[in-house]
C-alpha cells in the first residue's frame, strides 16, 4: 500500500492538471503539430514531415488538489499527519490526470488546389483519476470515528486507456476569410479500464431499538468495472507482440472527428476554434465487465442456540452470513460489448495580430493574403469533457516572431484550481529543419515539486515551401 | 549551429528544472491506521432453552459458536496493533448468570478466554451489564489473531426453569490496524 500511495503521488503529482490543454501549440502555426489542435490551423509551409518517433513528445500529468511537495517536503510534521490533511483539503470533485503522446509518423503536404492534407499515426496514454473523497477517509481513517455517515460510492470513479491514432485530414481556404478543416480519426485501442457511474451508499449506523448495536448498510450499490485488452495483454506469451498487434487494428476499434475553423473577422481579428476527438471505441474484444449490485444491512451474527445431539455439526453462522452476501451482492464477469465515448475537448481563441515585420516594408504583416501578423495577442479558451463534468481553462497569449527563423508564444492560464500557470514555448525553423519546445507551469520549475500542473511538449520536423 | 543551440537550450531549460525541499523516501513512513467497527454476535435466550449440564456441577447452560474466519488472517496478524470487544447483556431473569467467551482454533484449542458475571434482573427492571475486552499487547493480540472461532456460554448453577424474562446479548468489535 505504502508503495502504492508513493507511485501515485510521485506519478501524478509532480507534473496539468488539464490533460491536454495545449495552450502553447494550439493557434501557434509555425508548429506543424498545431494541426493535431485545429486541423485548420494555417500552415505557412507546403509540406513537412514529422521526425519519425521524434516529432511530437508530449508528457502532462498533474493533481487539482495537493502538489508531490505538499505531501514528501522536508518537515518536522510526521507525513502521516500530512496526508491527513491532504485527505482533508480536497474533496470528491479534485482529481489526478496523466497524458502522454508520442507521434510515430506524420506528414502533410498541399496540393494543387491548395488544400493541405496532413496524415500520421501517434500513441495515447490517457489517465484520469477523481479523488475518492468518502472511500479514501473510509480506508484512512475507517468508520469507527464516522459512525452514522454516509459513505458515498458515486466517489469512485476512474478511466484509463491507452491507444494509436490513426489520422488524415484537410484544410481548405474556403474564402479570403474562412478557413475550414476536418481531421477523420482511426482508433486502435490497445487497453482500457474505467468504473464511472458507480452507485450506493455504506453507512454504519447506531439506532436504538435495533438487535445488534450496529447496522452496517449498503443501499443501491451498483458498481462496475469495464476492461478490454488487459487480460489478453498480461496472458499474451509475449505481451509486446500482443500490444504491437493490438496497436495495429487487432484490439478494438473506433472513430471520431476532428473539425475546425478560423475565421477573421477583419486584417486584425482572428476567432479559431476546433473540437477534438469527438468520437468513441466501440469494445468487443477481450472484454471484462465485472459488476456487483445490491443492497444488504449487517447485524452480525445471530446465535439461535440450536439443541444439538451428539456429534451434530453446529451451525455454520460464518458460511451463512457470506452466503447472505453473495446472494445481497450478486457479482458477475461480463464478457458484453461495449462503447466508450473518447474525451472531446473544445479549443476556442479569439485574437488579434499586429506589429510590422520589417522596417521600410509597405506590408504590415508577413503576407498579406493569410494575414500572418508578426504578434498576436488573444484570449484561448479550453475544454475536455470528462466522466463528471467538462474541465475548462482561459488562457491569455501572447505570440511574436522573434528573428526571421524563431518564434516564440507565452500564455498565462486560469482554471478553477490555479490562477498561476505560465506556459511558454518557442518553434525554430533553421532551414527545413523545425524544432520547436514548450512547457507549462514555468513558475514551478524552481521546484517543480510545489506544481501541481507542468507538461512539455517538442519534436522535430522536416518543413519545405515551393517557393 | 542555431538548431544545436536551441537543443541545448531546451535541454538547460530542462535540466535546471529540479525538485527541492522533498525527501521521497519518507514513503517508507506512510502508515495506514484504520480504525474499524463492527458488529459481533447477538441472541436472545429464555430460561426454555436452558439445559441442564450434568458435567459442569448441576449447571444450566447454553452454548454456540461461529467461525470468525478473518482473524487469522496473515493481514490481520501483521497489521493488528489493538482490539477491543464490547458486550451489552440486559438480562430480565431473576437469576444471575455467568457469560463466557472463548477464542479458539477451528481444532477447537482455546486461545484466549474470560468470563463477565451478569447480575440477575426482573421483566420490570432489566438489569444491564456492560463489558469491555481490550487486547492491545501482543501476549493479548497473538492468540486473538491465532483464533478464527468464538464459543459463547451463558450458564448458571442454579436451575432457571420456569422463570420469567429473557437475556439479551448484543456486541461489536473494533479493530485498529497499521500498515
Amino acid at each position: 500500500m505504502r508503495n502504492l500511495l508513493a507511485f501515485l503521488f510521485v506519478l501524478l503529482m509532480g507534473t496539468g492538471m488539464l490533460a491536454q490543454n495545449k495552450t502553447i501549440v494550439f493557434g501557434y502555426e509555425d508548429i506543424p503539430q498545431s494541426l493535431l489542435v485545429n486541423p485548420a490551423a494555417d500552415m505557412p509551409q507546403d509540406f513537412h514531415a514529422g521526425l519519425p518517433g521524434l516529432s511530437q513528445v508530449y508528457l502532462h500529468g498533474g493533481s487539482s488538489g495537493v502538489s508531490a511537495f505538499d505531501i514528501f517536503q522536508e518537515s518536522s510534521v510526521d507525513i502521516n499527519q500530512r496526508i491527513t490533511e491532504a485527505i482533508a483539503g480536497m474533496s470528491f470533485r479534485d482529481f489526478f490526470t496523466v497524458n502522454q503522446q508520442l507521434e510515430i509518423l506524420s506528414a502533410g503536404w498541399r496540393n494543387k488546389k491548395g488544400d493541405y492534407w496532413s496524415a500520421g499515426l501517434y500513441q495515447e496514454l490517457d489517465v484520469l483519476a477523481y479523488f475518492p473523497e468518502d472511500l479514501a477517509d473510509l480506508a484512512w481513517e475507517g468508520n469507527r470515528n464516522y459512525i452514522g455517515r454516509s459513505f458515498d460510492l458515486v466517489h469512485l470513479s476512474v478511466t484509463s486507456e491507452v491507444l494509436m491514432v490513426y489520422h488524415l485530414g484537410i484544410s481548405r481556404q474556403l474564402n479570403k476569410n474562412l478557413r475550414v478543416a476536418a481531421r477523420a480519426k482511426l482508433y486502435s485501442n490497445i487497453a482500457h479500464a474505467s468504473s464511472t457511474g458507480n452507485q450506493g451508499t455504506f453507512v454504519t449506523t447506531e439506532t436504538p431499538g435495533t438487535v445488534n448495536i450496529y447496522e452496517h448498510i449498503v443501499t443501491n450499490a451498483d458498481l462496475e468495472l469495464r476492461t478490454s485488452g488487459i487480460d489478453a495483454i498480461s496472458e499474451a506469451g509475449s505481451p509486446g507482440r500482443e500490444v504491437a498487434k493490438r496497436a495495429m487494428l487487432g484490439g478494438n476499434l473506433g472513430v471520431g472527428v476532428d473539425l475546425g475553423i478560423s475565421y477573421d473577422w477583419n486584417r486584425n481579428w482572428t476567432f479559431d476554434a476546433s473540437i477534438l476527438d469527438l468520437g468513441f471505441v466501440y469494445h468487443s474484444n477481450d472484454v471484462k465487465r465485472y459488476t456487483a449490485r445490491g443492497d444488504y444491512v449487517l447485524n452480525g451474527i445471530e446465535f439461535i442456540f440450536p439443541p444439538l445431539s451428539d456429534g451434530q455439526r453446529t451451525v455454520d453462522y460464518y458460511r451463512r452470513l457470506t452466503d447472505d452476501l453473495d446472494e445481497a451482492f450478486p457479482r458477475d464477469t461480463l464478457t458484453t460489448a461495449y462503447l466508450q465515448m473518447r474525451p472531446t475537448k473544445v479549443n476556442a481563441a479569439i485574437s488579434y495580430g499586429f506589429g510590422t515585420f520589417g522596417e521600410g516594408e509597405d506590408c504590415n504583416c508577413l503576407n498579406k493574403e493569410s494575414t500572418r501578423w508578426r504578434e498576436r495577442l488573444g484570449l484561448q479558451f479550453f475544454s475536455v469533457i470528462r466522466p463528471r463534468r467538462p474541465h475548462m481553462a482561459l488562457s491569455a497569449f501572447y505570440y511574436r516572431r522573434l528573428t526571421g527563423f524563431l518564434s516564440a508564444k507565452v500564455a498565462y492560464t486560469v482554471d478553477e484550481y490555479s490562477a498561476s500557470n505560465l506556459g511558454a514555448g518557442f518553434a525554430a525553423d533553421i532551414g527545413p529543419v523545425n524544432f520547436y519546445f514548450t512547457v507549462d507551469n514555468i513558475l514551478r520549475y524552481g521546484n517543480v515539486a510545489r506544481a501541481k500542473n507542468v507538461s512539455l511538449q517538442l519534436g522535430l520536423n522536416l518543413k519545405l515551401s515551393s517557393e | 549551429m542555431r538548431l544545436k543551440a536551441l537543443f541545448l537550450l531546451a535541454l538547460v531549460f530542462c535540466l535546471s528544472s529540479c525538485i527541492k525541499d522533498t525527501d521521497f523516501e519518507q514513503a517508507d513512513q506512510i502508515t495506514l491506521s484504520p480504525e474499524y467497527e463492527l458488529d459481533l454476535v447477538y441472541f436472545t435466550v429464555d430460561t426454555s432453552m436452558f439445559e441442564s449440564s450434568g458435567e459442569l456441577g448441576e449447571a444450566f447452560k447454553v452454548t454456540d459458536t461461529t467461525n470468525v474466519r478473518f482473524l487469522d488472517d496473515s493481514f490481520i496478524q501483521e497489521s493488528l496493533v489493538r482490539a477491543e470487544v464490547f458486550f451489552r447483556l440486559t438480562n430480565s431473569i431473576p437469576r444471575d448468570f455467568q457469560l463466557e467467551v472463548e477464542f479458539m482454533t477451528l481444532t477447537n484449542e482455546v486461545q484466549y478466554q474470560f468470563d463477565i458475571p451478569i447480575a440477575a434482573g426482573t421483566v420490570a427492571a432489566p438489569v444491564i451489564t456492560e463489558h469491555l475486552e481490550v487486547f492491545d499487547t501482543a501476549a493479548e493480540l497473538g492468540p486473538l489473531t491465532s483464533s478464527s472461532r468464538v464459543v459463547i456460554s451463558v450458564s448458571s448453577p442454579e436451575t432457571v426453569e420456569a422463570l420469567d424474562g429473557t437475556l439479551n446479548l448484543q456486541s461489536k468489535s473494533a479493530y485498529f490496524l497499521e500498515y
